[in-house]
């Protein structure tokens, strides 16, 4: 059974704000908390929610307010508190994940975190001088994959390589986190198969110490924080997949990786970020990999009807 | 009325005296507790630096072997910061500082040298902190040869000197 967003959210996320901030969220009620995707604080800024597609400010009595002038004024100690808590009090354990700009927290939440960046050549080896702190709200939804599993299975098991075209935010990643337990699990008459996950951002499994903390299904290994196309070829070396799910590919080295993957015969089953087929195909890495036909379905998403909207479902022949 | 006297004397005497003992006794627990925790911040280090252990943890675990005071101190801040009531280090460490109160040994010099760790602890990468541990357990090297030294020049006197104070206010009342 389902636990109720309140729920999860009183649990997993107010714990590490900081107290006279975490007062205010006693009057939300069950319907905000359904909606809520993120809470935001910026030194000096109103505390503001993402509440569906709009922004409200949580003011004094703890009441939403579209105006975000009337939030709460964030200040430097709120910031400092809310840090030293999600790192444990000790941000010399997460130097690679402050480093990435994030920390997993348990459930899988991901906080994001702005400040002051120091770097080690020209990569970010840390922060201080914390200036903002973002809560994206992880949300596991089992079962939203059925249909996309239903339409990539229908010809072949495991499912030929799969591409999902998603702008921001319309749940691509929890599409892909129930695909991979789905495919994991078993679907219809078909038993399950070994899925590898490469998760360069612990968002897929929301990996918090080595656990993970979604889903993802009993025949799935994790490689977590590990960048795609590197993970990828660990994965076919290593671990015998017979499909690999990752996350949000574009780069040259993921391209390359992809076609490693369709050599070794793994099956494939990504996203993309974009609007629609021929956003993407104006790159010219997507358009080479597309024109390959290394893909044979392609799946495109909006949140025309909140997130997870399916806007097409194609059988890919170039 | 002699022995009610001779009682008298015994008693200025002696308490004078385990005046003495006790403060001598003081100055060598001072030196004691100093390298207690300068021990036990060496631990801290080691955790810290090269297993990255979170700090709640790392400071339990830095306890474990360490003698009164270090070990109520380092036992209650990890105590309290594992309590995940939104309390820092700096507040955890403070309050447990001012907490060992009477029963130590350890002068204000040595206290406020503590305090200044607090601010900064967990609070910056590995580098910073292992500079941090290292430069108050150099300081508090510095402390403990002072301490050795008052306590070389300080002991005797004190004992002596306890018990010659007993005397002249006895003799004074005489």
């Amino acid at each position: 059974m389902p636990v109720p967003p309140g729920v999860l959210i009183r649990k997993d996320i107010l714990p590490f704000l900081p107290a006279n901030i975490k007062t205010l969220f006693q009057n939300l009620d069950e319907q905000h908390y359904s909606g809520l995707e993120e809470i935001r604080l910026r030194c000096g800024k109103p505390l503001s929610l993402r509440i569906g597609e709009e922004d409200f400010a949580l003011d004094m009595r703890g009441r939403l307010d579209p105006h975000l002038a009337c939030g709460y004024m964030v200040s430097a100690e709120d910031i400092q508190r809310a840090v030293a808590s999600i790192s444990d009090n000790s941000l010399y354990a997460f130097e690679e994940e402050i480093g990435r700009g994030f920390i997993t927290i348990p459930g899988g939440h991901r906080v994001g975190l702005a400040g002051q960046t120091i770097l080690d050549g020209n990569h970010p080896r840390t922060m201080k001088h914390f200036s903002g702190v973002a809560f994206r709200i992880a949300r596991e939804v089992k079962g939203c994959a059925e249909g996309i599993a239903r339409f990539i299975t229908a010809q072949e098991w495991p499912p030929g390589n799969t591409l999902l075209i998603s702008p921001p935010r319309c749940g691509k990643t929890t599409i892909l986190r129930d695909l991979a337990r789905i495919l994991s699990l078993g679907f219809g008459r078909h038993r399950g198969c070994n899925v590898v996950i490469v998760d360069e951002r612990s968002e897929l499994a929301g990996t918090y110490q080595g656990q993970t903390q979604m889903d993802v299904g009993p025949r799935t290994d994790v490689l977590d924080c590990c960048p795609k196309a590197a993970g990828m070829i660990m994965a076919i070396r290593s671990l015998a997949p017979q499909v690999i799910v990752t996350d949000e590919i574009g780069r040259g080295e993921d391209i390359d990786a992809i076609r490693d993957c369709v050599n070794a015969g793994v099956s494939v089953v990504t996203s993309l970020h974009g609007r629609d087929i021929e956003e993407v195909r104006k790159r010219p890495l997507i358009r080479e990999l597309l024109g390959s036909n290394a893909f044979v379905n392609i799946v495109v998403l909006s949140r025309r009807n909140g997130p997870g909207t399916i806007d097409n479902m194609i059988r890919w022949d170039g | 009325m002699l022995g009610g006297k001779l009682l008298g004397v015994i008693l200025i005497i002696g308490g004078c005296g385990c005046y003495g003992l006790r403060s001598a006794d003081r100055l060598r627990k001072r030196v004691a507790q100093l390298v207690d925790i300068r021990l036990a911040l060496a631990c801290l280090e080691k955790e810290i630096n090269y297993l990255h252990t979170p700090l709640p943890a790392a400071l339990s675990r830095a306890a474990q072997g360490a003698a009164e005071p270090a070990r109520s101190l380092f036992t209650g801040t990890s105590r309290d910061l594992q309590t995940r009531e939104g309390i820092t280090v700096n507040e955890a460490w403070q309050r447990n500082l001012r907490s060992l109160g009477s029963y130590t040994d350890l002068n204000s010099q040595d206290l406020e040298l503590l305090q200044i760790i607090s601010p900064q602890l967990g609070m910056s990468g590995v580098e910073e902190q292992v500079k941090l541990l290292a430069m108050v357990q150099e300081q508090l090297k510095v402390q403990e040869g002072k301490a050795r030294l008052e306590e070389d020049s300080g002991r005797k006197l004190r004992i002596y000197g306890g018990f010659a104070f007993g005397a002249t206010v006895v003799l004074l009342l005489l």
